[in-house]
């Protein structure tokens, strides 16, 4: 029941860790460990890969100016007519959006924020850098029209861009959401705008623990849309994480049998609802809602390690197996799984496999085995590659760490305008807004990694703690089998037919994805009449 | 305040509001338009996540099979060199390849019935150069009797020939009627992999023999010479 | 007088297709043995089933010196399961569908001469009954993104050719490829050698490409269609 309990709480974890990333997770999958495929974010700067974070140092604070400079509110004395402006609106209709940004950064530099046309030089030139590619600049720009309201008629257009961006990209999450969602009070709005403000405002204040207050929210939210759904996601994933498991079971069960069409909710909910049928120990019917996620095959990993537990409940150690080894799909290298190996070590026990049961368990220690002496040495945890990896695989590290590589990849781009905005100083100030950012980033990368890190240790010497229990169990066996346990038996071998309804291909080491779900291991028991080990 | 800068005249005014509205209506069918997402999530992966046999640098030795001359029969040996660029290009940098020819039938007839006719009227491939794009278009496998899993590609190839022509075989060479052709090669094949680094490759080809290097364009011209090829390849 | 066509090009081939087979054949036997060491299969639904199969095909016969033959064929496999099928009638129709190489002409202007008929040569029908054996499925990934299924089988079977002069008696070989596209089509890719018997031996290869209509595959999927409303 350890393992059982084990996987729960693993579960629960995952689905409250859900409620810290913002909208834009929605394309990840939250319940499955957020983005556990995703490329590793770069350790922060100031530090190599593998090597301790620097200290948190006073100096390294954003200065009033660079804060200021990274809200996009640069002063400049020279004043600039609204025929550039005109040129910059023309420019952008035209579809010539990087010369569209040049005249309006001409505008809005040459002016005081109070001139009559600065907000929409900004909105147009949030624009322009999004349909550039230039999410981040563009966020900051429609943050800027959002949140000064200078021009307020287009508060609904730069919400509606800020809402749209966040679906589909990382952002600055405190920039939007506490800045600006958070901590404002808007007029009235469109429903489906008011719809992302409830929800996000009522997502903060579950996270900050006012309930009340968040259910408030999420009332407001449109019942069947999006926004809604995530809502109802919310509220299911609370009275989970409270061990509410009938009414947690009610809520998903609601989303899954409304008209929604979005397959991350849907896919969470699935996830959720398996979840929670596995801990009330109904495993074949947790296994079928397993089988009817539907997610991309890089996001499926927690889905295969906790199939693996229910089919190990289910006693069909075959398909236990086979799921197992579809996690050493290539899309799964990165994915922390010390639990893999317990599963493994106990498959092998109960088919009586003793000697490749601990083989397992010695599997775990040469993988492990680096990682937890270095907890048990109280060295830097970051020092091991094993542990970093891990803590940056955290859902709220990978969306820092998401967010980390867009700012990157922009800064990168702003090479290729060089041409068009150096001249007139644009390029300078968003290499400035890029850097100012990045630098931020890492900052808060690197105060989260320390938390992280020990998060993940502490799990690993709890998965020692099985393996060395699981080994001493394991020797325990093997001397009963030697001692009373007959010396041979008739072996149960599972024939493969030469054709059948089924097409049998024996893997080779090659993954192909329509195959993960439906790898069977073949072996044979060499279990007499001793009982199985629970 | 830019005291030079003109007002805001309402013809200007109107045709600003007018396009703000348009941008706005624009704004808004964008955000309808992305309600939905996709309903089903897309993946970073292509069908197969890890391949299990990748070609690199192929070095290929076979037998090579020329049956469409209605005057020979050529069988010979070729050696080629592919560089595999990815799981669809690769380019057929050089395949070398001798021809020993052997008199159909009906040539036989013609010399022994026809006094007047000379062997020397007959150039045959006897050495050719190949230089092909490949691209492969399928990758997969296929379970023997549930018992064995067998991994192929199929691919195109497309590329230009060099053909050495003369009547008679490699040690008694006619090199006045030799012929020096260039010429256009299009075909298929595939490859079965017996292991990581050997696999059976089979092509099919067709040569379009289009001009002569030391004769121009005459009556032998154009001509096709079809090639059949069963080669042993190594992945380098 | 029967045409001779020596060459059998699909020969080595299909040899050495079955060659690769048995090299690999008995590792594969070897592994069996193993299985306490554990083996791990995908073990997946066929996705396709055959049952009665109506394919119009079209063929290329290359090998005559004086035509190219191209041919019109019908077929009517009956498919027994996933093993064994029966092509019950295979009827190949090239009557009037040759192309000349102008090697006859080629004749007369170089050399002022002609060969005796070689009309004679051409073949109107192929009437033939073979037995279609499909070992071997499995499935490609074409452009390495979209995964479709396919089979190979080999056939094996009797039949007559029909030339200008007469009908002669054969037996004929090939390999196919058949690739699905939906449940109740298919195409097919396949190479025959025809071996025709009368006062002497010859030969007629033909490269076949078309497409195939699996008629009642419902039923050969009992419970698929239950399944199917059950997944929706």
């Amino acid at each position: 029941m350890i393992v059982s309990k084990t996987s729960f709480l693993l579960a629960a974890f995952g689905l409250l860790v859900w409620l810290l990333p913002p909208p834009c997770s929605a394309q990840d999958d939250p319940g499955t460990g957020g983005g556990e495929t995703e490329p590793k974010p770069a350790p922060p700067e100031g530090g190599e890969e593998g090597a301790p974070p620097p200290k948190k140092d006073a100096g390294e604070k954003l200065s009033e100016e660079e804060l200021k400079e990274l809200e996009g509110a640069v002063e400049e004395e020279v004043l600039v007519g609204p025929e550039v402006f005109d040129e910059g609106v023309k420019l952008y209709y035209e579809g010539n959006f990087v010369g569209a940004c040049k005249r309006l950064w001409d505008y809005i530099s040459g002016n005081q924020p109070g001139a009559d046309k600065y907000g929409y030089a900004e909105f147009f030139l949030a624009q322009s850098l999004e349909r550039i590619g230039l999410m981040h600049a563009a966020v900051e720009y429609y943050y800027n029209v959002a949140k000064n309201r200078t021009k307020p008629e287009l508060l609904p257009d730069a919400l509606s861009a800020l809402e749209r961006i966040s679906r589909h990209h990382p952002f600055d999450q405190n920039l939007i959401l506490h800045d600006l969602l958070y901590d404002s009070t808007f007029g009235y709005l469109r429903r489906d705008l008011r719809d992302f403000i409830e929800y996000n405002q009522g997502l903060l204040d579950y996270r900050n623990g006012f309930i009340r207050w968040g259910q408030k929210h999420f009332q407001s939210v449109r019942e069947g849309s999006y926004y809604g759904y995530k809502a109802k996601y919310v509220e299911a994933v609370y009275d989970l994480v409270k061990y509410n498991l009938d009414d947690a079971l009610k809520g998903f069960r609601a989303i899954l049998d409304s008209d929604i069409k979005q397959a991350d909710v849907i896919n969470n909910a699935r996830q959720s609802v398996a979840r929670i049928l596995f801990e009330q120990k109904k495993y074949k019917e947790a296994y079928e809602v397993y089988e009817t996620i539907d997610a991309p095959i890089e996001k499926q990993a927690s889905v295969f390690l906790e199939e693996a537990w229910t089919q190990y409940y289910l006693k069909d150690y075959q398909r236990a197996m086979g799921l197992l080894y579809a996690l050493e799909a290539p899309a799964y290298f990165r994915y922390f799984n010390p639990e893999k190996y317990v599963l493994k070590a106990l498959i092998y026990k109960n088919l009586c496999h003793y000697n490749v049961a601990k083989d397992a368990v010695s599997e775990f220690y040469q993988y492990y085995g680096d990682a937890i002496r270095v907890v048990y040495d109280r060295v830097d945890l970051d020092r091991n590659e094993i542990l970093l990896d891990a803590a940056l695989q955290e859902p709220r590290m990978v969306e820092i760490g998401r967010f980390q590589r867009l700012l990157d990849t922009e800064l990168g781009m702003l090479d290729g305008f060089a041409f068009s905005w150096s001249e007139n100083g644009l390029l300078e100030h968003l290499n400035r807004v890029y850097d100012l950012k990045i630098k931020e980033v890492n900052q808060q990368l690197r105060q989260k990694l320390d938390k992280a890190l020990r998060e993940v240790a502490e799990k690993l010497l709890l998965f020692e703690e099985q393996m060395n229990l699981l080994e001493y169990e394991i020797g325990l066996s093997i001397y009963r089998r030697i001692k009373g346990a007959p010396a041979d038996k008739e072996e149960e071998r599972d024939e493969i037919p030469y054709y059948s309804e089924n097409t049998f291909f024996e893997f080779d080491g090659e993954f192909w994805n329509d195959e993960l779900h439906d790898f069977r291991f073949y072996i044979e028991d060499r279990c007499f009449s001793e009982e199985r080990w629970e | 305040m830019n005291a030079t800068r003109p007002r805001f005249g309402p013809v200007r005014a109107a045709l600003l509001t007018a396009v703000l509205a348009f941008v706005a209506l624009g704004a808004t069918a964008f955000a309808e338009e992305v309600e939905e997402p996709p309903v089903k999530e897309k993946s970073a992966f292509g069908p197969i996540q890890k391949r299990l046999y990748r070609m690199d640098h192929e070095l290929s030795f076979g037998w090579s099979y020329l049956p469409l001359d209605a005057y020979y029969k050529g069988y010979g040996l070729a050696l080629s060199y592919t560089i595999h660029f990815d799981h669809v290009w690769a380019i057929e940098l050089v395949r070398l390849g001798w021809t020993w020819n052997v008199d159909s039938n009906l040539k036989t007839k013609l010399i022994d019935q026809m006094p007047d006719i000379s062997p020397a009227e007959f150039p045959a491939v006897v050495l050719f150069e190949n230089t092909n794009v490949l691209f492969k278009m399928l990758y997969g496998k296929q379970t023997f009797l549930n018992r064995m899993v067998l991994h192929f590609e199929l691919f195109a190839s497309g590329g230009v020939s060099l053909v050495f022509r003369n009547p008679f075989n490699i040690h008694e060479l006619d090199m006045e009627n030799s012929r020096y052709e260039l010429g256009l090669n299009l075909g298929i094949g595939c490859r079965f992999w017996i292991d990581p680094d050997w696999s059976l490759r089979v092509d099919l080809r067709d040569t379009l023999l289009l001009l002569s290097f030391n004769r121009g364009f005459d009556d032998q011209l154009p001509k096709n010479a079809a090639e059949i090829g069963i080669s042993i390849s190594y992945n380098l | 007088m029967p045409p001779r066509n020596t060459h059998r090009p699909a020969g080595p081939v299909i040899v050495s297709i079955c060659m690769l087979l048995c090299w690999r054949l008995p590792a594969a036997q070897a592994q069996e043995e193993d299985l306490d060491q554990g083996r791990v299969y995908a073990v997946q639904p066929r996705a396709y089933k055959m049952n009665h199969e109506f394919a119009l095909t079209f063929g290329f016969l290359p090998l005559d010196a004086f035509y190219k033959m191209f041919s019109v064929n019908g077929h009517y496999v009956v498919h027994f399961d996933d093993l064994f099928a029966w092509e019950a009638v295979h009827l190949s129709f090239s009557k009037y569908l040759d192309v000349s190489t102008g090697l006859k002409e080629e004749l007369a202007d170089r050399w002022d001469t002609s060969p005796t008929s070689p009309e004679e040569d051409r073949i109107d029908f192929t009437l033939d009954t073979n037995l279609m054996f499909k070992p071997l499925y499995g499935k490609m990934a074409l452009f390495d993104s979209l995964v479709i299924h396919s089979e190979t089988y080999f056939l094996l079977g009797v039949g007559a050719e029909k030339f200008e002069t007469a009908w002669f008696p054969a037996i004929d070989f090939g390999v196919g490829i058949r690739i699905f596209i939906i449940e109740t089509i298919s195409a097919r890719l396949e190479v025959r050698e025809y071996i025709h018997f009368g006062e002497g031996v010859g030969s007629t290869l033909a490269f076949v490409l078309g497409f195939s209509y699996n008629a009642f595959a419902e039923e050969a999927r009992p419970g698929h269609s239950l399944r199917k409303e059950l997944a929706k």
